[in-house]
């Protein structure tokens, strides 16, 4: 019992805490970017829309590692980096990243899976192409409680 | 000379298809189908519009994306404005939203694989990227004078979207 017990813990919560991860981002591995602002996604249309990529000021995406973990353990990441619970999540291959010609950095100083898409080119509208890129192969989730 | 009278209470839609096969009912069909668009556009275009609002009204705040998001200058709101009155009449509405830089964006999407985005700067600076089926893509940068440049309405065009 005490044993299931701890396998159940650990695939819900221990395995998002403590992760036996690569320390470089490996290209089959999947990440997921959490969607705050209902700018970000197209609900009926099934997207994320490219702007839900665009890097912050400091020219980083924010992600999560999220492969091997249930959609309970990834949400529980979701709903515990910021005051509110996440909207929605696109996840997308790193691998797809790294085909836009963009990197993927571990970021581990705030949480274990967390990491940053980096590489972004200056001029406005290549950033929106690459994002775009991104969109087009991601896949939206929406949080079951939210709509 | 032919007449068309409504009655007090005229149900238009009682009927799916148009049964005359008149001269004059051809062209009422037609002068129909004109009324029908141009209100379907005029909704379209006040959707937009109310869009515009609710950015704006997102964007006032700093972190409203909670990612850093950068709040939208008053400067920007104007332009957007004056960006969906200057759209063509033959060119689909966009979606209307807002960006982590406080730009202003505009989303035509038809699919994940035929999408346009066009984003505008408070100096008025129009950043467009688009992707048009499996391997066609799309993207620069044009200056708004109140008039769409033509690279942006031939970007809508090649989605094959229709207004």
């Amino acid at each position: 019992m005490i044993r299931f017990l701890r396998q159940l813990l650990r695939r819900f919560v221990g395995s998002a805490s403590k992760p036996s991860l690569p320390s470089s981002v490996q290209s089959d591995e999947l990440l997921g970017r959490f969607l705050f602002s209902r700018e970000h996604f197209a609900e009926t249309k099934g997207l994320v829309k490219p702007k839900g990529f665009l890097p912050d000021k400091d020219g980083e995406t924010a992600v999560f590692r999220i492969t091997d973990l249930a959609d309970d353990a990834i949400w529980t990441i979701g709903n515990a980096i910021r005051p509110e619970k996440a909207k929605a999540r696109g996840d997308v291959i790193t691998n797809i990243v790294r085909r836009a010609n963009l990197r993927v950095e571990p970021a581990t100083q705030d949480h274990p899976r967390h990491a940053v898409i980096v590489g972004w080119p200056e001029p406005k509208h290549e950033k929106l192409m690459l994002a775009t890129l991104l969109s087009k192969d991601a896949t939206l989730h929406i949080q079951k409680d939210f709509s | 000379m032919s007449a068309f009278a409504f009655p007090l209470v005229y149900p238009p839609f009682t009927r799916a298809v148009n049964t005359g096969s008149s001269p004059e009912a051809k062209e009422l069909e037609q002068r129909f189908k004109e009324v029908v668009f141009h209100f379907r556009r005029r909704v379209e275009r006040e959707r937009a519009f109310s869009e515009l609002a609710r950015a704006i009204d997102t964007g006032r705040e700093e972190d409203w994306d909670r990612y850093g998001g950068i709040p939208v200058d008053r400067q920007v709101a104007q332009l957007a404005c004056r960006f969906l009155n200057a759209l063509p009449s033959a060119v689909p509405t966009p979606e209307v939203g807002l960006d982590p830089d406080g730009e202003i964006s505009f989303d035509w999407i038809v699919s994940r694989d035929r999408q346009l985005t066009v984003s505008l700067s408070p100096d008025g600076l129009l950043s467009y990227a688009g992707i048009f089926g499996a391997t066609s893509i799309a993207h620069g940068t044009e200056g708004f004078d109140d008039t769409v440049p033509q690279a942006i309405v031939e970007a809508i065009r090649r989605l094959g979207v229709k207004a």
